[in-house]
């Protein structure tokens, strides 16, 4: 019986361990497919450079276009960057925690098993190495999570800015009767760059949560 | 766990560790050796799924910091997967194991490599303290690099997987063998499957006759002593081996 419930709670601290790492993997996942995606947005800016000056003197309108796409594309790269790092960070600061804590739960039932008082001490010393490594690797995990947050919270705030912007060039496109056509192009395009983007956000805030849920949890269980 | 005094000299014992009435059924059994004398090895030391039973299990025996040595006789799961467990217990412990294994065993723990003793492929003498053991070659015996440890003071060869019987679950193997017979039909499937080469098996056996060998200890199943060993020998030398798949 007591078997099966050191098992079961094994278990469940290993699924949490795992669940915690996937979810800093998944949120690198994310963070880099948006950085590829971000390179789209790039591209776009360029175009429509080209596309001003093909437009002659009714480019001008454009050009405040083309910088404010640059500038949200600019901005959306660095926020991308950061959030980048934070993410290996993240990955590489969870394999840490998913070998501790596989350490750990071993050492418990060695623990349980009973261990003698002459093996006690160095028994101990290493369980508690092993418990100060793991808790050391959950707060800057916490604390990656923190910075993550406030990275989304950027991104999510430059996200809101493409909206005006796909205005703005629906407003210029009424007035430039040349290129019209790959204009409103550029306007879908940025919407569904858009789109995606504010799903991506979204998609990001749940598995931050999840993995701030995930580290609660544990440290539930190092009580 | 269960565990009891295998054979003891004037100045180190062997203790035999295993039958687990808690493993996990789906987990094989496992022996595990500790040889204790002024320096103290525990050989094959098992996976990391029976660790927490084998570590309280020395721990009754001696204090864990004093294993200063592991001998690794081959690269399988149930040898040694508890490898970054046990160095986490034993960190200055060294590690015997074939050198060709050395880069994969690091997937246990890279940490630990440079605790590795990485032995040639004749084997070489094992110096404890004033005790002097062998490592004897068995490769391909099943493990292309694969060493047994011979203790010459008290005719005891540890064989790894040579002679090992692989029981039903309802079964409990006795730790030593009582009815040579019976007990063939427990490893004549496993020696046939897992060891595959005749020659490996001669050469082997012809190391091993120049050795005074009394008791068999193999990692699997039940220790061959008395007239058994011989009877174990000539079982071995008797089997075609690599020769149980289809």
């Amino acid at each position: 019986m007591r078997n099966s419930l050191a098992s079961g709670s094994r278990l469940h601290s290993a699924m949490t361990t795992t669940e915690l790492y996937r979810a800093c993997m998944q949120l690198s996942e994310e963070a880099r497919s948006l950085q590829m995606e971000n390179e789209g947005m790039k591209r776009l800016g360029l175009n429509a450079q080209v596309l001003a000056a093909q437009t002659g003197q009714q480019g001008s309108a454009l050009e405040v276009i083309v910088a404010e796409i640059g500038r949200l594309s600019g901005g959306i790269r660095e926020v991308l960057t950061r959030l980048g790092d934070a993410a290996k960070v993240l990955s590489s600061t969870a394999i840490e925690i998913l070998h501790m804590s596989h350490l750990r739960g071993s050492y418990v039932l060695g623990r349980d098993a009973g261990i003698e008082p002459a093996s006690v001490r160095r028994f101990d010393e290493t369980l508690d190495g092993i418990q100060r490594s793991r808790t050391h690797h959950l707060d800057e995990l916490s604390l990656g999570l923190a910075q993550v947050e406030t990275l989304i919270q950027d991104l999510s705030r430059i996200a809101q800015q493409i909206p005006p912007v796909t205005t703005m060039i629906r407003i210029v496109v009424t007035e430039i009767t040349s290129h019209s056509d790959a204009l409103l192009g550029t306007v879908d395009d940025l919407k569904g760059f858009y789109r995606n983007l504010d799903e991506k956000v979204e998609r990001m805030k749940t598995i931050r949560g999840s993995g701030a849920h995930r580290i609660q949890e544990l440290r539930k269980e190092d009580r | 766990m269960k565990y009891q005094k295998l054979a003891e000299g004037p100045d180190h014992t062997w203790w035999v560790l295993g039958r687990d009435p808690e493993k996990i059924g789906s987990v094989i059994d496992t022996n595990e050796y500790l040889i204790v004398g002024e320096e103290t090895i525990l050989l094959d030391p098992g996976g990391t799924e029976i660790f927490p039973h084998v570590v309280s299990t020395v721990s009754r025996i001696i204090p864990i910091e004093r294993i200063g040595h592991f001998l690794c006789s081959h690269q399988d799961p149930d040898i040694f997967s508890s490898l970054p467990l046990w160095m986490g217990l034993c960190p200055s412990a060294r590690i015997y194991l074939s050198w060709i294994w050395s880069g994969f065993v690091a997937h246990y723990g890279h940490e630990y490599t440079d605790r590795f003793v990485k032995v040639p492929d004749q084997g070489q003498r094992l110096v404890l303290g004033r005790k002097e053991f062998q490592l004897v070659p068995a490769h391909y015996l099943h493990s292309s690099g694969n060493f047994h440890l011979f203790d010459p003071e008290l005719g005891i060869l540890f064989t790894g997987d040579v002679g090992a019987a692989l029981m039903p679950e309802e079964t409990i193997a006795p730790l030593v063998c009582e009815d040579f017979d019976s007990h063939v039909q427990y490893m004549e499937g496993f020696h046939r499957r897992w060891m595959p080469s005749d020659r490996a098996r001669d050469n082997w056996l012809a190391r091993v006759s120049k050795l005074e060998v009394k008791m068999i200890c193999p990692q699997h199943g039940s220790i061959f002593q008395g007239d058994h060993v011989g009877r174990f020998l000539d079982w071995f030398g008797g089997l075609p081996l690599g020769s149980a798949s289809a």
